[in-house]
Protein backbone atom coordinates (compact mmCIF):
# COMPACT_ATOMS: atom_id res chain seq x y z
CA UNK A 1 0.00 0.00 0.00
CA UNK A 2 1.52 3.34 -0.88
CA UNK A 3 2.22 5.62 1.85
CA UNK A 4 2.97 9.61 1.62
CA UNK A 5 5.11 11.03 4.51
CA UNK A 6 3.62 14.82 5.36
CA UNK A 7 6.03 16.45 7.43
CA UNK A 8 5.05 19.54 9.08
CA UNK A 9 8.40 21.05 9.95
CA UNK A 10 8.88 24.42 9.02
CA UNK A 11 12.16 25.38 7.05
CA UNK A 12 14.65 26.20 9.00
CA UNK A 13 17.72 27.85 7.69
CA UNK A 14 21.11 25.79 6.83
CA UNK A 15 23.33 27.07 9.20
CA UNK A 16 20.60 26.55 12.00
CA UNK A 17 19.80 22.94 10.87
CA UNK A 18 22.32 20.85 13.00
CA UNK A 19 20.61 22.39 16.09
CA UNK A 20 16.67 21.73 15.15
CA UNK A 21 15.06 19.62 17.13
CA UNK A 22 14.32 15.96 15.40
CA UNK A 23 11.04 15.76 13.74
CA UNK A 24 8.33 14.19 15.73
CA UNK A 25 7.55 10.91 14.38
CA UNK A 26 4.29 10.51 11.94
CA UNK A 27 2.26 8.37 12.36
CA UNK A 28 -0.49 7.00 9.61
CA UNK A 29 -4.16 7.49 9.58
CA UNK A 30 -4.93 3.91 9.21
CA UNK A 31 -3.40 0.38 10.17
CA UNK A 32 -5.33 -1.50 7.86
CA UNK A 33 -3.39 -4.59 6.07
CA UNK A 34 -4.74 -3.82 2.73
CA UNK A 35 -6.84 -1.25 0.92
CA UNK A 36 -9.53 -3.34 0.30
CA UNK A 37 -10.14 -3.96 4.27
CA UNK A 38 -13.49 -3.19 5.60
CA UNK A 39 -13.21 0.26 7.29
CA UNK A 40 -16.96 1.37 7.99
CA UNK A 41 -19.97 -0.69 8.48
CA UNK A 42 -23.04 2.16 7.54
CA UNK A 43 -26.57 0.35 7.65
CA UNK A 44 -25.90 -2.80 4.96
CA UNK A 45 -22.70 -1.59 3.47
CA UNK A 46 -19.40 -1.56 4.05
CA UNK A 47 -16.75 0.98 3.14
CA UNK A 48 -13.09 -0.52 2.22
CA UNK A 49 -10.11 1.58 3.32
CA UNK A 50 -9.43 2.26 -0.34
CA UNK A 51 -12.78 4.35 -0.50
CA UNK A 52 -12.23 6.51 2.69
CA UNK A 53 -8.57 7.34 1.61
CA UNK A 54 -10.24 8.65 -1.77
CA UNK A 55 -13.03 10.22 0.01
CA UNK A 56 -10.27 11.96 2.96
CA UNK A 57 -8.28 13.36 0.20
CA UNK A 58 -10.75 14.47 -2.13
CA UNK A 59 -12.87 15.97 0.65
CA UNK A 60 -9.60 17.83 2.06
CA UNK A 61 -8.77 19.23 -1.17
CA UNK A 62 -12.22 21.24 -0.93
CA UNK A 63 -12.10 22.52 2.42
CA UNK A 64 -12.96 26.00 2.95
CA UNK A 65 -9.40 27.91 4.01
CA UNK A 66 -9.99 28.12 7.77
CA UNK A 67 -8.32 26.97 10.86
CA UNK A 68 -10.64 24.69 12.89
CA UNK A 69 -13.62 22.40 11.71
CA UNK A 70 -16.20 22.17 14.20
CA UNK A 71 -17.38 18.50 13.60
CA UNK A 72 -21.39 17.54 14.02
CA UNK A 73 -21.48 15.03 11.82
CA UNK A 74 -23.53 11.96 14.01
CA UNK A 75 -22.91 9.22 11.03
CA UNK A 76 -19.47 7.85 12.61
CA UNK A 77 -18.26 7.17 9.10
CA UNK A 78 -19.38 10.69 8.02
CA UNK A 79 -17.57 12.02 11.30
CA UNK A 80 -14.32 10.01 10.09
CA UNK A 81 -13.87 11.39 6.98
CA UNK A 82 -14.61 14.57 8.22
CA UNK A 83 -11.93 14.41 11.07
CA UNK A 84 -9.33 12.42 8.66
CA UNK A 85 -9.73 15.52 5.49
CA UNK A 86 -9.51 18.20 8.55
CA UNK A 87 -6.42 16.30 9.57
CA UNK A 88 -4.87 16.02 6.21
CA UNK A 89 -5.56 19.76 5.59
CA UNK A 90 -4.02 21.05 8.57
CA UNK A 91 -7.48 21.85 10.35
CA UNK A 92 -8.12 21.55 13.67
CA UNK A 93 -11.29 19.79 14.31
CA UNK A 94 -13.79 20.83 17.08
CA UNK A 95 -15.83 18.58 18.92
CA UNK A 96 -18.85 20.09 20.75
CA UNK A 97 -20.18 17.85 22.87
CA UNK A 98 -23.98 19.54 22.04
CA UNK A 99 -25.23 20.35 18.57
CA UNK A 100 -27.72 22.73 19.62
CA UNK A 101 -27.52 26.31 18.17
CA UNK A 102 -26.66 28.27 21.03
CA UNK A 103 -23.91 26.21 22.62
CA UNK A 104 -22.48 26.15 18.55
CA UNK A 105 -22.65 30.17 18.02
CA UNK A 106 -20.67 29.91 21.40
CA UNK A 107 -18.33 27.81 19.76
CA UNK A 108 -17.76 30.09 16.42
CA UNK A 109 -17.32 33.05 18.72
CA UNK A 110 -14.20 31.34 20.58
CA UNK A 111 -12.86 29.92 17.32
CA UNK A 112 -13.66 32.68 14.33
CA UNK A 113 -11.93 31.44 12.13
CA UNK A 114 -14.35 27.57 12.02
CA UNK A 115 -16.44 26.23 9.63
CA UNK A 116 -19.08 23.28 10.59
CA UNK A 117 -18.64 19.89 9.22
CA UNK A 118 -22.18 18.17 8.74
CA UNK A 119 -24.13 15.30 7.69
CA UNK A 120 -27.70 17.01 8.59
CA UNK A 121 -29.05 20.34 8.15
CA UNK A 122 -28.34 23.08 10.62
CA UNK A 123 -30.09 26.43 11.44
CA UNK A 124 -26.63 28.16 11.80
CA UNK A 125 -25.56 30.87 10.08
CA UNK A 126 -21.83 29.60 10.19
CA UNK A 127 -20.12 28.51 6.89
CA UNK A 128 -21.29 24.82 6.69
CA UNK A 129 -19.67 22.04 4.64
CA UNK A 130 -22.14 18.92 4.08
CA UNK A 131 -19.76 16.18 4.31
CA UNK A 132 -22.23 13.36 2.73
CA UNK A 133 -22.17 15.42 -0.49
CA UNK A 134 -18.01 14.62 -0.66
CA UNK A 135 -17.97 11.51 1.00
CA UNK A 136 -17.97 9.71 -2.10
CA UNK A 137 -14.44 10.74 -3.90
CA UNK A 138 -13.21 8.15 -7.31
CA UNK A 139 -10.94 10.85 -7.67
CA UNK A 140 -8.91 11.25 -4.68
CA UNK A 141 -6.00 9.44 -3.80
CA UNK A 142 -5.60 6.81 -2.07
CA UNK A 143 -2.01 7.23 -0.16
CA UNK A 144 -2.02 6.35 3.66
CA UNK A 145 -1.51 10.07 5.12
CA UNK A 146 1.43 9.92 7.65
CA UNK A 147 0.46 12.99 10.25
CA UNK A 148 3.41 14.59 12.96
CA UNK A 149 2.66 13.25 15.97
CA UNK A 150 2.93 16.63 17.24
CA UNK A 151 -0.28 17.92 15.06
CA UNK A 152 -2.85 19.43 17.03
CA UNK A 153 -5.90 17.15 15.62
CA UNK A 154 -8.78 17.60 17.87
CA UNK A 155 -9.83 20.16 20.91
CA UNK A 156 -12.32 18.14 23.39
CA UNK A 157 -14.72 19.82 25.78
CA UNK A 158 -15.15 19.58 29.38
CA UNK A 159 -18.08 21.77 31.21
CA UNK A 160 -15.14 22.32 33.64
CA UNK A 161 -15.20 23.58 36.78
CA UNK A 162 -15.89 27.24 36.07
CA UNK A 163 -18.64 26.45 34.41
CA UNK A 164 -17.44 27.25 30.82
CA UNK A 165 -16.67 24.46 28.50
CA UNK A 166 -13.24 23.82 29.18
CA UNK A 167 -10.89 22.77 25.72
CA UNK A 168 -8.58 20.02 25.69
CA UNK A 169 -6.29 20.09 22.63
CA UNK A 170 -5.43 16.44 21.38
CA UNK A 171 -2.38 16.35 19.40
CA UNK A 172 -2.69 13.09 16.81
CA UNK A 173 0.03 11.59 18.27
CA UNK A 174 -1.72 11.18 21.48
CA UNK A 175 -4.69 9.66 20.07
CA UNK A 176 -2.38 7.91 18.24
CA UNK A 177 -0.54 6.28 21.25
CA UNK A 178 -4.09 6.02 23.14
CA UNK A 179 -5.44 4.33 20.83
CA UNK A 180 -2.68 1.52 20.55
CA UNK A 181 -2.40 1.34 24.51
CA UNK A 182 -6.27 0.75 24.78
CA UNK A 183 -5.72 -2.19 22.54
CA UNK A 184 -2.99 -3.71 24.99
CA UNK A 185 -4.86 -3.22 27.65
CA UNK A 186 -7.72 -5.03 26.55
CA UNK A 187 -5.24 -7.42 24.46
CA UNK A 188 -7.43 -6.84 21.00
CA UNK A 189 -6.68 -8.80 18.47
CA UNK A 190 -6.91 -7.14 14.70
CA UNK A 191 -7.07 -10.85 13.15
CA UNK A 192 -9.85 -10.82 12.12
CA UNK A 193 -10.89 -7.87 12.38
CA UNK A 194 -13.57 -6.78 14.91
CA UNK A 195 -16.33 -3.68 14.56
CA UNK A 196 -16.67 -1.05 17.32
CA UNK A 197 -20.10 -0.33 17.59
CA UNK A 198 -20.40 2.46 20.04
CA UNK A 199 -23.60 4.35 21.81
CA UNK A 200 -21.68 7.19 22.76
CA UNK A 201 -21.14 9.72 20.30
CA UNK A 202 -17.58 10.14 18.44
CA UNK A 203 -17.18 13.79 19.54
CA UNK A 204 -16.69 12.63 23.31
CA UNK A 205 -13.34 11.74 23.92
CA UNK A 206 -14.30 8.35 25.42
CA UNK A 207 -16.24 7.91 21.81
CA UNK A 208 -13.71 9.42 19.89
CA UNK A 209 -11.01 6.76 21.71
CA UNK A 210 -13.00 3.68 21.25
CA UNK A 211 -15.33 4.06 18.18
CA UNK A 212 -13.27 5.84 15.68
CA UNK A 213 -9.26 5.99 16.67
CA UNK A 214 -9.32 2.19 18.07
CA UNK A 215 -10.93 0.99 14.47
CA UNK A 216 -8.25 3.02 12.64
CA UNK A 217 -5.28 2.16 14.15
CA UNK A 218 -6.17 -1.36 14.69
CA UNK A 219 -7.09 -2.22 11.54
CA UNK A 220 -10.98 -2.78 12.80
CA UNK A 221 -13.94 -1.66 10.94
CA UNK A 222 -16.15 1.06 12.86
CA UNK A 223 -19.97 1.13 13.16
CA UNK A 224 -21.43 4.22 11.73
CA UNK A 225 -24.82 4.14 13.48
CA UNK A 226 -26.00 5.86 16.44
CA UNK A 227 -28.12 3.85 17.47
CA UNK A 228 -29.19 3.70 21.59
CA UNK A 229 -32.51 1.61 21.45
CA UNK A 230 -32.10 -2.17 22.52
CA UNK A 231 -34.19 -3.58 19.16
CA UNK A 232 -31.73 -1.07 17.32
CA UNK A 233 -28.44 -2.17 18.93
CA UNK A 234 -29.34 -6.14 18.15
CA UNK A 235 -30.41 -5.43 14.38
CA UNK A 236 -26.92 -3.63 14.19
CA UNK A 237 -25.02 -6.65 15.48
CA UNK A 238 -27.59 -8.85 13.45
CA UNK A 239 -26.61 -6.94 10.18
CA UNK A 240 -22.89 -6.86 11.25
CA UNK A 241 -20.35 -9.34 9.02
CA UNK A 242 -17.43 -9.90 11.99
CA UNK A 243 -17.27 -10.14 15.49
CA UNK A 244 -18.31 -6.89 17.48
CA UNK A 245 -17.28 -4.97 20.63
CA UNK A 246 -19.90 -2.58 22.59
CA UNK A 247 -18.21 0.47 23.39
CA UNK A 248 -21.05 1.85 25.89
CA UNK A 249 -22.14 3.56 29.59
CA UNK A 250 -23.18 2.02 32.63
CA UNK A 251 -26.47 3.84 31.56
CA UNK A 252 -27.20 2.01 28.43
CA UNK A 253 -25.46 -1.24 29.65
CA UNK A 254 -28.24 -1.46 32.35
CA UNK A 255 -30.88 -0.63 29.62
CA UNK A 256 -29.80 -3.88 27.74
CA UNK A 257 -29.70 -5.52 30.73
CA UNK A 258 -33.14 -5.08 31.85
CA UNK A 259 -34.23 -5.82 28.46
CA UNK A 260 -32.08 -9.16 28.06
CA UNK A 261 -31.52 -7.82 24.88
CA UNK A 262 -29.66 -10.30 22.34
CA UNK A 263 -26.37 -9.19 21.50
CA UNK A 264 -25.21 -11.52 18.62
CA UNK A 265 -21.55 -11.52 17.44
CA UNK A 266 -20.69 -9.84 20.51
CA UNK A 267 -17.17 -10.20 21.91
CA UNK A 268 -16.57 -7.74 24.36
CA UNK A 269 -17.77 -4.73 26.12
CA UNK A 270 -16.29 -1.29 27.22
CA UNK A 271 -18.26 0.92 29.81
CA UNK A 272 -16.80 4.23 30.55
CA UNK A 273 -17.79 7.48 31.70
CA UNK A 274 -19.95 6.73 35.12
CA UNK A 275 -19.37 3.60 37.59
CA UNK A 276 -20.39 0.57 36.73
CA UNK A 277 -21.46 -1.90 39.42
CA UNK A 278 -20.01 -5.29 39.90
CA UNK A 279 -23.06 -7.24 40.21
CA UNK A 280 -24.02 -5.29 36.73
CA UNK A 281 -20.88 -6.41 34.82
CA UNK A 282 -20.76 -9.86 36.38
CA UNK A 283 -24.91 -10.19 35.29
CA UNK A 284 -23.57 -8.75 31.53
CA UNK A 285 -20.74 -10.75 31.19
CA UNK A 286 -22.84 -13.86 32.63
CA UNK A 287 -25.65 -13.38 29.92
CA UNK A 288 -23.57 -12.16 26.92
CA UNK A 289 -20.61 -14.44 27.77
CA UNK A 290 -18.22 -11.49 27.00
CA UNK A 291 -16.22 -10.31 29.35
CA UNK A 292 -17.50 -6.51 30.19
CA UNK A 293 -14.27 -4.09 30.85
CA UNK A 294 -14.60 -0.96 32.59
CA UNK A 295 -12.09 2.43 31.46
CA UNK A 296 -11.05 4.75 33.96
CA UNK A 297 -9.92 7.96 32.17
CA UNK A 298 -10.43 12.13 31.54
CA UNK A 299 -11.16 14.44 29.14
CA UNK A 300 -7.43 15.73 29.57
CA UNK A 301 -5.86 12.15 29.56
CA UNK A 302 -8.07 10.20 27.75
CA UNK A 303 -7.86 6.45 29.07
CA UNK A 304 -5.80 5.86 31.78
CA UNK A 305 -6.57 2.27 33.35
CA UNK A 306 -9.35 -0.30 33.00
CA UNK A 307 -10.58 -2.96 35.17
CA UNK A 308 -12.60 -6.32 34.44
CA UNK A 309 -15.30 -5.09 37.01
CA UNK A 310 -16.66 -8.37 37.15
CA UNK A 311 -13.50 -9.38 38.96
CA UNK A 312 -12.47 -6.63 41.49
CA UNK A 313 -12.22 -3.26 42.20
CA UNK A 314 -8.86 -2.56 41.29
CA UNK A 315 -7.84 -0.81 38.55
CA UNK A 316 -4.76 -1.65 36.32
CA UNK A 317 -2.86 1.57 35.33
CA UNK A 318 -2.39 1.81 31.11
CA UNK A 319 1.00 0.17 30.17
CA UNK A 320 2.91 3.18 29.62
CA UNK A 321 1.71 5.21 32.48
CA UNK A 322 3.53 5.93 35.38
CA UNK A 323 1.13 7.05 38.93
CA UNK A 324 2.38 8.95 41.73
CA UNK A 325 0.78 10.77 44.76
CA UNK A 326 2.05 13.99 46.44
CA UNK A 327 0.96 16.22 49.00
CA UNK A 328 -2.20 14.43 49.10
CA UNK A 329 -3.15 14.21 45.15
CA UNK A 330 -2.39 11.99 42.37
CA UNK A 331 -0.23 12.45 39.07
CA UNK A 332 0.18 10.38 36.12
CA UNK A 333 2.27 11.13 33.03
CA UNK A 334 3.99 9.15 30.18
CA UNK A 335 2.59 7.61 26.87
CA UNK A 336 -0.64 8.96 25.34
CA UNK A 337 -1.08 11.56 28.59
CA UNK A 338 2.48 13.34 28.02
CA UNK A 339 3.60 15.15 30.97
CA UNK A 340 2.41 15.24 34.61
CA UNK A 341 -1.31 15.53 34.73
CA UNK A 342 -3.43 15.40 38.14
CA UNK A 343 -6.36 13.48 38.61
CA UNK A 344 -9.08 15.02 40.09
CA UNK A 345 -10.29 11.69 42.22
CA UNK A 346 -9.19 10.22 45.49
CA UNK A 347 -7.00 7.20 44.82
CA UNK A 348 -5.35 4.73 46.77
CA UNK A 349 -1.85 3.14 45.10
CA UNK A 350 -1.60 -0.55 45.51
CA UNK A 351 1.38 -0.68 43.80
CA UNK A 352 2.78 0.61 40.46
CA UNK A 353 0.25 -0.86 38.59
CA UNK A 354 -2.97 -1.22 40.46
CA UNK A 355 -4.59 1.27 42.24
CA UNK A 356 -8.37 1.91 44.37
CA UNK A 357 -10.48 4.95 43.57
CA UNK A 358 -11.77 6.57 46.60
CA UNK A 359 -15.35 6.21 46.56
CA UNK A 360 -17.71 6.76 43.22
CA UNK A 361 -17.59 9.67 41.45
CA UNK A 362 -20.23 12.13 42.33
CA UNK A 363 -19.43 14.76 39.38
CA UNK A 364 -21.33 14.26 36.85
CA UNK A 365 -25.11 14.79 36.98
CA UNK A 366 -28.26 15.23 35.38
CA UNK A 367 -30.56 18.49 35.75
CA UNK A 368 -33.36 19.24 33.78
CA UNK A 369 -32.40 16.28 31.04
CA UNK A 370 -28.99 17.43 30.54
CA UNK A 371 -26.08 15.92 31.87
CA UNK A 372 -23.68 18.57 34.03
CA UNK A 373 -20.63 18.99 36.07
CA UNK A 374 -21.17 18.84 39.85
CA UNK A 375 -18.58 20.96 40.41
CA UNK A 376 -19.71 23.13 37.47
CA UNK A 377 -22.66 23.74 39.40
CA UNK A 378 -21.08 24.39 42.10
CA UNK A 379 -18.84 27.12 40.94
CA UNK A 380 -21.77 28.81 39.28
CA UNK A 381 -23.65 28.71 42.79
CA UNK A 382 -20.32 30.23 44.45
CA UNK A 383 -20.48 33.06 41.64
CA UNK A 384 -23.89 34.42 43.06
CA UNK A 385 -23.37 37.50 45.13
CA UNK A 386 -23.44 37.40 48.51
CA UNK A 387 -23.16 33.36 48.67
CA UNK A 388 -20.32 32.62 50.91
CA UNK A 389 -20.81 28.98 51.21
CA UNK A 390 -22.91 26.45 49.48
CA UNK A 391 -23.12 23.09 47.34
CA UNK A 392 -24.29 20.81 45.35
CA UNK A 393 -25.57 17.55 46.66
CA UNK A 394 -26.86 14.39 44.66
CA UNK A 395 -27.88 11.98 47.30
CA UNK A 396 -27.12 8.15 46.54
CA UNK A 397 -29.82 7.08 45.66
CA UNK A 398 -29.96 9.77 42.19
CA UNK A 399 -26.89 7.51 41.13
CA UNK A 400 -29.44 4.61 40.79
CA UNK A 401 -32.25 6.81 39.39
CA UNK A 402 -34.43 7.85 42.33
CA UNK A 403 -32.98 11.09 43.77
CA UNK A 404 -33.09 14.41 42.77
CA UNK A 405 -30.33 17.01 42.97
CA UNK A 406 -30.55 19.62 46.16
CA UNK A 407 -28.16 22.68 47.04
CA UNK A 408 -27.54 23.74 50.60
CA UNK A 409 -26.44 28.07 50.38
CA UNK A 410 -24.64 30.07 53.26
CA UNK A 411 -26.39 33.21 52.40
CA UNK A 412 -27.33 35.62 54.97
CA UNK A 413 -29.03 38.78 53.80
CA UNK A 414 -29.18 37.70 50.14
CA UNK A 415 -33.04 37.09 48.60
CA UNK A 416 -33.83 33.50 47.72
CA UNK A 417 -34.60 35.30 44.15
CA UNK A 418 -31.37 36.64 43.42
CA UNK A 419 -30.12 33.01 43.93
CA UNK A 420 -32.75 31.10 42.52
CA UNK A 421 -32.48 32.87 39.11
CA UNK A 422 -29.74 30.63 38.50
CA UNK A 423 -31.05 27.40 39.72
CA UNK A 424 -32.74 25.26 36.96
CA UNK A 425 -36.26 24.55 38.33
CA UNK A 426 -36.10 21.36 39.27
CA UNK A 427 -33.51 21.87 42.06
CA UNK A 428 -34.72 21.45 45.54
CA UNK A 429 -32.71 24.58 47.39
CA UNK A 430 -32.58 24.26 51.17
CA UNK A 431 -30.95 27.54 52.78
CA UNK A 432 -28.69 26.72 56.21
CA UNK A 433 -26.52 28.24 58.19
CA UNK A 434 -23.74 26.56 57.84
CA UNK A 435 -22.23 22.92 55.96
CA UNK A 436 -20.61 20.11 57.66
CA UNK A 437 -17.30 20.79 56.60
CA UNK A 438 -14.45 19.28 58.19
CA UNK A 439 -11.58 20.36 60.09
CA UNK A 440 -9.77 20.54 56.25
CA UNK A 441 -12.35 22.60 54.66
CA UNK A 442 -13.73 19.04 52.76
CA UNK A 443 -16.98 18.29 52.44
CA UNK A 444 -17.09 14.05 52.85
CA UNK A 445 -19.99 12.81 50.92
CA UNK A 446 -20.53 10.03 53.94
CA UNK A 447 -21.22 13.78 56.80
CA UNK A 448 -23.69 15.36 53.72
CA UNK A 449 -25.55 12.82 53.57
CA UNK A 450 -26.77 12.36 57.24
CA UNK A 451 -26.57 16.05 57.41
CA UNK A 452 -28.97 16.48 54.29
CA UNK A 453 -31.65 13.60 55.90
CA UNK A 454 -31.27 16.01 58.66
CA UNK A 455 -32.09 19.03 56.86
CA UNK A 456 -35.25 17.71 55.16
CA UNK A 457 -36.84 16.61 58.63
CA UNK A 458 -36.39 19.78 60.11
CA UNK A 459 -38.47 21.22 58.14
CA UNK A 460 -36.18 23.95 56.87
CA UNK A 461 -36.94 22.22 52.97
CA UNK A 462 -38.76 24.37 50.62
CA UNK A 463 -39.58 22.67 47.60
CA UNK A 464 -38.74 24.70 44.44
CA UNK A 465 -42.35 25.48 43.29
CA UNK A 466 -42.48 27.82 46.60
CA UNK A 467 -39.15 29.11 46.28
CA UNK A 468 -39.97 29.40 42.13
CA UNK A 469 -43.26 31.57 43.10
CA UNK A 470 -41.34 33.85 45.66
CA UNK A 471 -38.24 34.72 42.95
CA UNK A 472 -40.91 35.36 40.40
CA UNK A 473 -43.15 37.53 42.71
CA UNK A 474 -40.43 39.69 44.28
CA UNK A 475 -38.34 40.05 40.59
CA UNK A 476 -42.23 41.12 39.47
CA UNK A 477 -42.13 44.11 42.56
CA UNK A 478 -38.46 45.11 42.01
CA UNK A 479 -38.59 44.96 37.48
CA UNK A 480 -36.06 42.95 36.57
CA UNK A 481 -33.15 42.87 38.72
CA UNK A 482 -29.82 42.30 37.49
CA UNK A 483 -29.55 38.21 38.61
CA UNK A 484 -26.10 36.41 38.67
CA UNK A 485 -24.97 35.04 35.64
CA UNK A 486 -26.35 31.61 34.55
CA UNK A 487 -23.52 29.13 33.13
CA UNK A 488 -24.95 25.64 31.93
CA UNK B 1 -58.93 2.32 18.34
CA UNK B 2 -59.14 -1.57 19.93
CA UNK B 3 -59.33 -1.35 23.90
CA UNK B 4 -57.03 -3.09 25.71
CA UNK B 5 -58.85 -5.91 28.28
CA UNK B 6 -55.26 -5.75 30.38
CA UNK B 7 -54.49 -1.95 30.54
CA UNK B 8 -58.43 -0.81 30.52
CA UNK B 9 -58.06 1.82 27.95
CA UNK B 10 -61.66 2.51 26.12
CA UNK B 11 -59.92 5.79 24.05
CA UNK B 12 -57.14 7.04 22.74
CA UNK B 13 -57.29 9.90 25.04
CA UNK B 14 -57.23 7.18 27.78
CA UNK B 15 -54.09 5.53 25.92
CA UNK B 16 -52.36 8.95 26.13
CA UNK B 17 -53.21 9.98 29.69
CA UNK B 18 -51.41 6.62 30.63
CA UNK B 19 -48.35 7.06 28.78
CA UNK B 20 -48.45 10.57 30.17
CA UNK B 21 -48.50 9.20 33.72
CA UNK B 22 -45.98 6.26 32.60
CA UNK B 23 -43.38 9.06 30.99
CA UNK B 24 -43.25 11.85 33.78
CA UNK B 25 -43.26 8.39 36.74
CA UNK B 26 -40.45 6.65 34.54
CA UNK B 27 -38.44 10.15 34.01
CA UNK B 28 -39.32 11.88 37.25
CA UNK B 29 -40.44 14.82 35.73
CA UNK B 30 -41.70 17.76 37.73
CA UNK B 31 -44.80 18.33 35.41
CA UNK B 32 -48.49 16.97 35.98
CA UNK B 33 -49.60 14.36 32.94
CA UNK B 34 -52.33 15.92 32.40
CA UNK B 35 -50.04 19.32 31.80
CA UNK B 36 -48.60 17.49 28.70
CA UNK B 37 -49.71 18.93 25.06
CA UNK B 38 -50.20 15.70 23.66
CA UNK B 39 -49.16 17.03 20.42
CA UNK B 40 -46.24 18.61 21.38
CA UNK B 41 -42.51 17.02 20.56
CA UNK B 42 -41.02 14.90 23.47
CA UNK B 43 -37.73 15.85 22.23
CA UNK B 44 -35.86 18.93 21.69
CA UNK B 45 -38.18 22.12 22.33
CA UNK B 46 -41.12 20.42 23.81
CA UNK B 47 -40.08 18.52 26.95
CA UNK B 48 -36.73 19.03 25.93
CA UNK B 49 -35.85 15.47 26.24
CA UNK B 50 -32.90 14.19 25.30
CA UNK B 51 -31.53 10.30 23.98
CA UNK B 52 -31.01 8.88 27.20
CA UNK B 53 -34.64 9.75 27.94
CA UNK B 54 -35.61 8.06 25.22
CA UNK B 55 -33.93 4.71 26.36
CA UNK B 56 -36.18 5.17 29.14
CA UNK B 57 -39.15 5.62 27.60
CA UNK B 58 -38.48 2.91 25.37
CA UNK B 59 -37.82 0.71 28.18
CA UNK B 60 -40.96 1.92 29.98
CA UNK B 61 -42.95 1.48 26.92
CA UNK B 62 -41.66 -1.86 26.58
CA UNK B 63 -41.83 -3.22 30.06
CA UNK B 64 -45.91 -1.16 30.04
CA UNK B 65 -46.79 -2.13 27.12
CA UNK B 66 -44.95 -4.90 25.13
CA UNK B 67 -44.55 -2.72 22.37
CA UNK B 68 -40.62 -2.66 21.26
CA UNK B 69 -39.42 1.02 19.83
CA UNK B 70 -36.98 1.52 17.26
CA UNK B 71 -35.15 4.92 16.00
CA UNK B 72 -36.86 4.21 12.73
CA UNK B 73 -40.20 4.45 13.81
CA UNK B 74 -39.12 8.42 14.73
CA UNK B 75 -42.27 9.36 13.76
CA UNK B 76 -44.09 7.65 16.45
CA UNK B 77 -40.99 8.98 18.92
CA UNK B 78 -42.55 12.51 18.04
CA UNK B 79 -45.43 13.59 20.30
CA UNK B 80 -47.10 12.04 22.93
CA UNK B 81 -50.08 11.66 20.38
CA UNK B 82 -48.00 9.61 17.98
CA UNK B 83 -46.36 7.59 20.12
CA UNK B 84 -50.03 6.63 21.50
CA UNK B 85 -50.89 5.93 18.02
CA UNK B 86 -47.97 3.74 17.29
CA UNK B 87 -48.42 1.76 20.46
CA UNK B 88 -52.06 1.12 20.06
CA UNK B 89 -51.18 -0.19 16.28
CA UNK B 90 -48.28 -2.22 17.60
CA UNK B 91 -50.46 -3.90 20.11
CA UNK B 92 -53.70 -4.68 17.64
CA UNK B 93 -51.21 -5.53 14.95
Amino acid sequence: MMRSTDSQMAPVPTARRAFAPVAAPAYPLVAHDSPGCTLAWRRDRMHSVEEFLRSVWGLAAQLPPKRYAINVCKDRYLFAVGFAAALVARHISLLPTCRAEEPLRRLAERYSDAYVLTDHDLDTSMPSFHVTDHARHSSGSMKIPFIPADRIAAIAFTSGSSGFPQAHAKSWGSLVLGAKALGRQFALSSSPPRTAVGTVPAQHMYGLETTIMLPLQWGWSLHAGNSILPADIRTDLERLGSPAWLMTTPFHLKAYLSERTALPGLEGIVSATMPLTRSAAQEAEHIWQVPVHEIYGCTEGGMLASRRTADGDAWTLCHELRMRQESGGTWVKGGHVGAWLQLTDRITLRNRREFLLLGPNYDLVKVAGKRASLAALNAALLRVRGVSDGTFYWPDQGRSGNGRLSAFVVAPGVSRAAILADLRRFIPVYFVTALPRNATGKLPHEQLETFAEQVRHSGQARTIHECRRESFETEARRGFSQGARRDE
Amino acid sequence: MASSPQLGFTTASGLEQDLAKLIVDSLRLEVAPGDIDPAAPLFGDGLGLDSIDMLEIALAVSKRYAVELRSENRAALASLRALAAHIAQQRTS
